[in-house]
């Protein structure tokens, strides 16, 4: 039938070697590596315009690879790609669902496409409709649909048979608490499941919860592999961050925050924060009220802060985040319409 | 909401030769074709695709015989029988119009890509479009058919030459739609090309034989007017609906379209393999 899997890529779920993928000038992918072990959950953290997306593309046979490999539960993307079509379920960044369908019918139909017959994909669709709470918004169109909702249909479709991988491509984004914590509920039984995911998304919180292994993305390379910890570890740990009252007091509780930490303490002073890098949080918290105190400051807030995706960002890669990112995917947009 | 995912049922797993299957050879094509025109059949269900489908093309044909009755009479031309060629070729254009407003709505909200994803047949996608814009067709055209009647049109050159007429009409459905969607699919914005559809439209229709002879226009519109894809194809209708000389400007159409249409084909098809 189809290319036998290589050895390398039989443990491996996904794989990615070395691959580019231009738009024009622009290196959507650059040089993207990267390997997801069967039955994990695999975290793809960047911003905007980082390669996230293309990487997903490129595994579900959207676009294919320049240069490079690429293979999805053993299979190349390039010599193999009804294979591939066949062991991947894909869930975008954009809900696509069937507006004028209703969600049975959406799901009966992404049944009946699977290949299931009509009362097999009939009979999935309810027990999706319920699994995914949806049974009772059953017979309305999904136009009429609220962010939440459409994201759990448009889950929900990608399970009608289950996939050996599921790639998500975004699935929070624009979520309110509740719909993000379910969906994660959701990957999370995916994973006992035994099904392999490969998440893309911008929250290093969300990559915490449910990431066995994380590879930060930037500029269409990972620059960064390890566990949540680990990343973090890397750049330094949690922060103490104290906001003062006065302006006056500024200097005062950075000399303090610098004595009590070891560390360098680092003022904003439009925003009246100061903050300082800490390995031991919570001891460190305790040290800083009892130092201000004695001091006579008294701070408007206090607290441990762990490094957000833009700190990891400036960390790792020296730049923040978003820069250039917009530019990126326009350059992006652009390149794909002309070609 | 429930937390486990219902396990799934037996033969229910993704089988991956299975799932290669559905994506090889001539059958499996048209069974996912199949699966994607029973949903398209299902969005003509309401109401503003039901007024293109049928309304519009009624309410131009009354409109077009009451304004041109008498100025065609005049000149010895009977009205129902001239523009009902004519008001045909402009519901081929709603047809295809609104084929790829859909085709649009599917670019943008990511549906094209994700059929692309799954272990269907490639062609399956343009299949189903592909039936369900012949089938709006057919539903345009039986509509103008019996208003026509009542009108006094008929077709003058026996049942042979209508259905040839019937099937000149859904090939110039087909290559008009390919033409729009190739061009939806491909354009950075799909949206911003439903609202522009109507300017090869409007000058393509009027600029034809459809409302008068080649004479009745300026003498340097001739050239355009006389050769022109929509004149050709209006003309092979009208001879086929009034007898007389017909093989000529039939070949002329048939011609044009097949030409039209394997281009469009192509481009339509190479935008399709990009859309993700």
């Amino acid at each position: 039938m189809t290319d036998p899997a290589t050895d390398a890529a039989i443990d491996a779920a996904i794989e990615m070697q070395d691959v580019v993928k231009r738009f024009g000038e622009h290196r959507a992918l650059d040089g993207m590596t990267l390997s997801v072990p069967a039955g994990t959950v695999f975290g793809l953290l960047g911003p905007n315009g980082a390669g996230k997306t293309t990487s997903v593309n490129v595994l579900s046979t959207l676009l294919a690879p320049d240069e490079g490999r690429a293979s999805v539960a053993g299979f190349d993307v390039v010599t193999a790609p009804e294979s591939v079509r066949a062991s991947l379920g894909l869930t975008g960044q954009f809900a696509a669902v069937d507006d004028y369908l209703t969600g049975r019918e959406n799901l009966v139909w992404f049944g009946r496409l699977n290949g299931l017959a009509r009362s097999a994909a009939a009979a999935r669709a309810e027990e999706l409709l319920a699994a995914f709470e949806l049974t009772d918004a059953a017979d309305k169109r999904a136009q009429g649909y609220s962010g939440g909702m459409r994201r759990r249909l448009d889950l929900a479709a990608s399970l009608v048979v289950r996939p050996t991988v599921l790639a998500l491509d975004e699935p929070t984004t624009g979520l309110d608490p509740r719909s993000r914590r379910a969906l994660w509920d959701v990957v999370r039984s995916l994973r006992e499941d035994g099904v392999t995911v490969l998440l893309t998304t911008q929250y290093l919180e969300e990559a915490d919860e449910l990431a066995d292994a994380i590879a930060v993305v930037d500029r269409g390379r990972v620059i960064a592999e390890g566990t949540a910890r680990s990343l973090k570890d890397q750049i330094g740990g949690a922060a103490i961050e104290v906001v003062v009252a006065v302006e006056a007091h500024l200097v005062a509780t950075a000399e303090l925050l610098e004595r009590v930490t070891g560390a360098t303490a680092t003022v904003r002073e439009e925003a009246l924060v100061v903050t300082a890098s800490v390995t031991d949080g919570v001891t460190a918290i305790a040290e800083v009220a009892q130092a201000l105190r004695g001091a006579g400051i008294e701070p408007e807030d206090l607290g441990v802060r762990r490094p957000s995706l833009d700190e990891v960002f400036l960390a790792l890669t020296g730049h923040a985040a978003d820069v250039g990112a917009d530019a990126d995917d326009r350059a992006e947009g652009v390149a794909e319409a002309v070609s | 909401m429930t937390v486990a995912v219902p396990g799934v049922p037996p033969g229910v797993e993704t089988r991956v030769e299975a799932g290669v299957a559905r994506q090889r050879g001539a059958r499996a094509a048209v069974h996912g074709g199949r699966l994607v025109l029973d949903r398209n059949l299902k969005l003509f269900r309401n109401p503003a695709s039901m007024a293109g489908m049928i309304l519009f093309p009624l309410i131009f044909f009354l409109g077009f015989n009451l304004i041109m009755t008498r100025t065609l009479d005049r000149i010895g031309i009977e009205a129902a029988q001239f523009l009902m060629p004519t008001v045909v070729v402009q519901a081929m254009f709603f047809t295809a119009m609104s084929s790829a407003f859909y085709t649009a709505a599917d670019r943008t909200s990511g549906l094209i890509g994700r059929l692309r994803t799954l272990p269907l047949h490639p062609a399956a996608t343009i299949l189903g479009r592909l039936g369900a814009d012949v089938a709006r067709s057919l539903v345009s055209i039986a509509v103008l058919v019996v208003a026509a009647s009542i009108l006094g049109f008929r077709f003058e050159a026996g049942p042979v030459a209508a259905v040839g007429f019937v099937l000149v009409a859904l090939l110039f459905s087909v290559t008009l739609a390919a033409g729009f969607g190739g061009w939806v699919l491909g354009a950075a914005d799909p949206t911003a090309v439903t609202q522009v559809m109507s300017v090869p439209y409007l000058p393509l229709l009027m600029l034809s034989t459809g409302f008068a002879p080649v004479e009745g226009f300026p003498g340097w519109l001739h050239p355009f007017v006389r050769w022109q894809p929509v004149s050709l194809t209006i003309d092979a209708l009208r001879a086929l609906a009034d007898g007389g000389a017909t093989t000529v400007a039939l070949l002329r159409a048939l011609a044009v379209l097949a030409v039209l249409l394997t281009v469009f084909v192509v481009l339509a098809s190479r935008a399709f393999r990009r859309v993700s």
